[in-house]
């Protein structure tokens, strides 16, 4: 289905090149932009496994909005004591400047990017949960176009779903909570190494594409600059962090924010897509809690499984921790990203023996969980086909209703038998054929 | 119970015109459960249309934004509260909203816990939200201030009579210097260099009750007989708020009015803005605040 795609793979790599198709990372301190390796051997996803998988992510994001909905509200779930209150609110992402105020529709998080694996046995299981402004739709989004363009044949007539409608989805959700105004994408500008992102969803959804500068809050609105004249906000899908977003609200430092936006979102004239404080329902420890909340707000079984997950706060799964250390992998709470992370079977015996200690400690600080052995992909890598772990980024958008881009972004491991499919480790991506027959 | 007038009036001098300034006030009095706002409304210079508002931790938002250059801007806020430091029964659990006050104007005083919409209402409703025991930007406890919290407290027993002997090391250990911190400063900063202002006594006992595990919170204010704005501190004993202020070593009473309060100094600035140009700023306060009682 894909042989005469993969001749065009350096093709499309250098058209990527071209675009600007690049991520930035940190390592030791230092900022560098890197191409992201693009693999044109799909991801290839069956109708039957997609419809299920589909039903599982919308459940899933279902319940999330509905827990963010209640944290920052009437905190019901932690009053039933199905959610601690020493997780909920240890949080760094909870923020408190966002008590109280409720969302346009009551949606926090818009756009979801929900990070899953595949098992041996075929069944699918979430790793994390990103509901701050998660990234990565453009790259499967270009990646597609530039493949029809190299390989016509391929995609005329062929099974695979088409994937081009993301900008119309998030088009749909941003009219969907616009309080009266234009849609605007605002990016930080055109040094952030995700500029080429902002501006290609900004114009494949029809928004206007804004720096800072070009935005201010007067009388509890929000209005973009133009040269004609100023023009009422609706929508922002902002491409930067909470923390930046207003420095009268959050950090007083911040030089990229627009002063007082969050009195225009306070009063109701403005969506901010994502919300504000969302960090509070996609960490480390509020994952264990997520199948919990499922069954709590839409009282349904779980369709997506977490992988097996233990909080050392409750007795029982100490006892197991402690028993089983080695085979764990344990993830310090308090750290992003992929930092705080340790396999125990890496560890030497006193190396883990202080974790251990340290968990004993301080037992709120850290999950437990099963090490999830998940499977490999084809990967043309020097002129064969040779298996990778790759692991998928669904995307899960919630407007007027919640539903799945039918496609996502697969990333894969750069060594072979490795499990990081992190872009800041080498690894590259690949496009999601979700097949409609 | 006292009926306390005030004026509080801040300018700032800008040392070259400012324009396109942004700002958030929280110059007015909020209800407390100790606290009832008769009367309050401000003035700001240049005129601008003002919004009023609530956040996140029930505190009065005054916003605006000013388009114009400007080379001083000035707030004069004016008012009649009810204090009564002895009457804190009035609930107030975490997630709670305070008693709404209208737009700049009287509100009708109500009695006790009538007007108190609390969403953590039931048996958890007391309790204070759990982000006040946890260590915040400019309030976390160093090993130092932990072990200086745990010698300074031994001989007391129950939350209320440890904030008062923290309260009382804290000033015993602080000299009231000025100019020797800034707004910058954190708690482990002003403790180990042994001196300060309110601000720098606050964020220190904070930082102590919270290593002890209990909530404490900041709090902005006026107080009788002091020309400034005065920071002091808010501990909870398991069951409400109490005020002690560590800078007089003393708990609070009637004669201390309410502006706002949060986790420390960063989330409830009486003043903060946001401007274009490159001014440097010099800024006079004036604050009165006089017992209606002893005027007649």
């Amino acid at each position: 289905m894909y042989t005469s795609l993969v001749s065009h793979t350096p093709k499309i790599n250098q058209q990527l090149a071209r675009y600007g198709v690049k991520f930035g990372i940190y390592k030791n301190g230092v900022f560098n932009e890197r191409l992201f390796p693009f693999d044109a051997v799909p991801r290839i996803i069956e109708a039957d496994a997609w419809d299920e998988l589909e039903r599982g992510l919308i459940q899933r994001v279902d319940a999330l909005n509905a827990y963010l909905k209640d944290l920052y509200g009437a905190k019901q779930i932690i009053k039933d004591g199905v959610v601690p209150s020493d997780f909920a609110f240890a949080s760094s992402g909870y923020l408190p400047q966002c008590e109280g105020i409720t969302p346009p529709r009551g949606i926090y998080s818009h756009i979801s990017g929900i990070d899953l694996v595949e098992g041996q046995n075929g069944e699918w299981y979430v790793l994390e949960d990103n509901l701050r402004i998660p990234s990565g739709a453009s790259y499967p989004l270009v990646a597609r176009t530039l493949c029809r363009r190299c390989d016509a044949e391929t995609f005329r007539g062929g099974p695979m779903r088409d994937n081009r409608d993301y900008g119309e989805r998030l088009r749909r959700v941003m009219d969907a909570v616009n309080c009266g105004g234009i849609n605007v994408v605002l990016t930080p500008g055109r040094f952030n190494s995700a500029y080429f992102e902002h501006s290609y969803l900004a114009e494949k959804a029809g928004a206007v594409l804004a720096e800072p500068s070009e935005l201010f809050v007067e009388n509890e609105k929000l209005y973009f600059r133009d040269a004609a004249a100023n023009r009422r906000v609706g929508t922002v899908y902002r491409r930067l962090s909470d923390e930046f977003l207003d420095p009268l609200c959050f950090n007083p430092e911040s030089l990229i924010g627009v002063p007082n936006l969050m009195s225009a979102y306070r009063a109701g004239n403005v969506a901010i897509v994502n919300a504000p404080g969302n960090g509070a329902a996609d960490d480390k420890g509020i994952y264990y809690f997520v199948p919990k909340m499922v069954e709590y707000y839409l009282g349904e079984k779980p369709i997506l499984k977490n992988a097996p997950t233990y909080l050392p706060f409750y007795p029982d799964d100490m006892t197991y921790v402690m028993d089983n250390a080695e085979k764990l992998v344990i993830k310090d709470v308090a750290e992003a990203g992929g930092y705080g992370v340790v396999f125990g079977c890496d560890l030497e015996p006193q190396a883990l023996g202080a974790l251990k200690d340290s968990i004993r400690r301080e037992p709120r600080r850290f999950i437990a969980q099963e090490v999830i052995d998940f499977k490999c992909l084809p990967t043309y890598i020097g002129g064969e086909f040779v298996p990778r772990k790759a692991d998928l980024r669904a995307f899960v958008l919630s407007g007027e209703h919640t539903e799945v881009w039918p496609s996502g972004l697969t990333r894969y491991a750069r060594e072979a038998g490795s499990s990081v499919v992190n872009s800041s480790q080498g690894g590259g991506f690949k496009d999601t054929w979700v097949l409609s027959r | 119970m006292k009926i306390l007038s005030f004026t509080f009036e801040t300018a700032l001098n800008f040392s070259e015109p400012v324009r396109e300034h942004s700002f958030v006030l929280r110059c007015l009095p909020k209800n407390t459960p100790s606290q009832t706002v008769m009367d309050s409304q401000v003035i700001i210079a240049p005129r601008t249309p003002v919004a009023n508002q609530t956040d996140g931790f029930g505190n009065r938002l005054q916003i605006g934004r000013i388009e114009a250059a400007h080379d001083e801007f000035s707030f004069i806020s004016t008012g009649l509260v009810v204090v009564d430091a002895a009457d804190c029964d009035g609930e107030e659990g975490w997630g709670a909203t305070e008693a709404p006050v209208a737009d700049g104007s009287s509100v009708a005083s109500g009695s006790s816990a009538a007007g108190w919409s609390s969403s953590m209402s039931g048996p958890s409703g007391s309790l204070a939200h759990p982000i006040y025991a946890n260590p915040s930007t400019f309030a976390a406890a160093d090993a130092a201030m932990r072990a200086f919290a745990q010698e300074a407290s031994t001989e007391a027993s129950g939350p209320w009579s440890i904030a008062q002997a923290l309260s009382h090391a804290v000033h015993e250990r602080l000299a009231y210097v000025k100019d020797v911190t800034d707004v910058s400063t954190t708690a482990s900063q002003a403790f180990a260099l042994g001196s300060g202002v309110c601000q720098d006594f606050a964020h220190v006992l904070i930082a102590l009750l919270r290593s002890l595990g209990i909530p404490a919170r900041y709090v902005n204010g006026l107080i009788v007989g002091e020309g400034a704005t005065h920071a002091w501190v808010e501990m909870h004993d398991g069951t409400r708020w109490r005020g002690i202020d560590p800078t007089h070593d003393r708990p609070i009473d009637d004669t201390y009015i309410v502006l706002s309060h949060g986790r420390d100094f960063a989330d409830c600035a009486i003043e903060s803005g946001v401007f274009r140009g490159g001014a440097r700023q010099d800024q006079r306060v004036a604050v009165q605040v006089f017992d209606q009682a002893s005027q007649q």
